[in-house]
């Protein structure tokens, strides 16, 4: 707890130091920053929860438009479809563009628009285990390339130099569409927040003032 | 005689040569898209990605070269792959400057190859077919900065050679579907909408740059 409430401290008192010097604008043409987090979803049309592990790179082409690099793990899913097909993959690579709202600081908050792929395959979940050397009986369906968009909002906050904090919120559209009885709607809602890396890969030219 | 048509065919032309000589042209875009497919004749909707790159020939010229993959459900009972790898002219007959809160609208024609393969989901029954088809659309661009867009296109794809047609039929409650590869008579075709995101990366003609270090 004590150690909870000393990172809080440490990163507001950065935020009271960048608080003193905002009166422009933190990002701008060449900054690249990264994260890797981890991602809950819902697929709301199914009711199932998933679990993803994110990585993304963004480059800031000025300072309204970024392009971003993003592919996701699935870890994990629970829940079945009324068909009892549940999702066994679920792995997605994105591409696309964001807005950033001009603000005066440290402060990016966005609009993202990233089309992208996904490979996921399924399985029909059959009797349950009835002793503890038997297993779950599944049947596993060829996995299928989906074509996948995702629209979403999110925020980062550059209080350090060389570091971030974000959080994002997403809605993911796609259908599964395999050998199983049934197509399995992917929409799903994605929320995640993190810590993320920055870097100004090229420097701006300092300007040398006219004597 | 033949001076005076030959004037009348060029005229467009050498009015568009008195526009100041713009800016607009030579410009290299990259992009990505969504992509609807509906109003085909099996009357199931499509969603697919792809991606894209531009290059505009002339100020009220560009060119599109994209790629896309589409899937579509039949019914819950099979399903439809479409690979198209083609090319559009686009035509601004209005506004055709590039900047920033513009709309600047499009008709566009063009061409592309087509593979499409559509499998039963029970039992993997599958045929497929590579074609060709023509396209036709309106659209526009919505240029959110000087050098980025998010275009909107509904353009009407027409298949040529054959095609696979998938119909589910019932029988007693039970659906079952059917899939047989015709010959296209007449238009077979769908509508594909797309929405896309692009990015000016750089000048092939590098005309600014030269005109720049000459002025």
């Amino acid at each position: 707890m004590k150690k909870i409430i000393f990172i809080l401290i440490f990163v507001c008192s950065l935020s009271v130091v960048f608080a003193q010097q905002e009166n422009t604008q933190y990002i701008h043409k060449h900054l690249l920053r990264t994260d890797a987090s981890v991602v809950a979803g819902y697929l709301f049309k199914e009711g199932m929860n998933n679990v993803h592990i994110n990585g993304s790179t963004e480059y800031y082409l000025d300072n309204k438009i970024s392009i971003r690099g993003s592919a996701s793990y699935l870890l994990g899913s629970s829940g079945l479809t009324k068909d009892s097909i549940g999702l066994k993959d679920f792995h997605s690579i994105y591409l696309g563009g964001a807005f950033h709202f001009p603000t005066k600081g440290h402060f990016d908050p966005y609009v993202i628009f990233q089309p992208g792929l996904a490979y996921t395959s399924s399985y029909k979940s059959g009797r349950p285990a009835l002793t503890s050397e038997d297993k779950q009986t599944k049947q596993h369906y060829p996995g299928a390339l989906t074509p996948m968009a995702t629209a979403g909002v999110g925020f980062n906050y550059y209080f350090q130099r060389f570091a971030h904090l974000f959080v994002e919120t997403r809605y993911v559209y796609g259908q599964h569409l395999s050998a199983a009885p049934s197509p399995i709607s992917l929409q799903e809602l994605r929320i995640t927040f993190g810590l993320g890396f920055n870097l100004f890969i090229i420097k701006d030219k300092k300007k040398i003032p006219v004597a | 005689m033949n001076k005076l048509i030959l004037f009348t065919l060029l005229l467009p032309v050498i009015s568009k040569a008195q526009e100041p000589l713009d800016k607009e042209s030579g410009y290299f875009q990259l992009g990505v898209r969504n992509v609807m497919s509906a109003f085909s004749d099996d009357g199931a909707n499509g969603f697919g990605y792809g991606g894209q790159f531009r290059i505009r020939v002339l100020n009220r010229l560009n060119t599109d070269w994209y790629a896309d993959y589409i899937t579509t459900d039949i019914g819950g009972l099979a399903r439809k792959e479409d690979l198209h790898i083609g090319w559009s002219v686009l035509a601004y007959p209005f506004n055709y400057h590039t900047s920033k809160g513009k709309i600047t609208p499009y008709i566009l024609a063009g061409h592309c190859f087509d593979y499409s393969k559509v499998t039963r989901n029970d039992d993997g029954y599958a045929l497929d077919k590579l074609s060709s088809a023509v396209q036709v659309g309106l659209g526009m661009h919505y240029n959110i900065t000087d050098r980025t867009d998010i275009s909107l296109t509904a353009q009407y794809m027409m298949h040529t050679g054959k095609d696979i047609h998938a119909e589910v039929e019932s029988f007693d409650g039970l659906k079952e579907v059917h899939i047989e590869k015709t010959q296209v008579s007449g238009i077979e075709g769908h509508m594909l909408i797309n929405v896309s995101l692009n990015v000016r990366l750089f000048d092939m003609w590098d005309q600014h740059h030269k005109r720049k270090k000459t002025s």
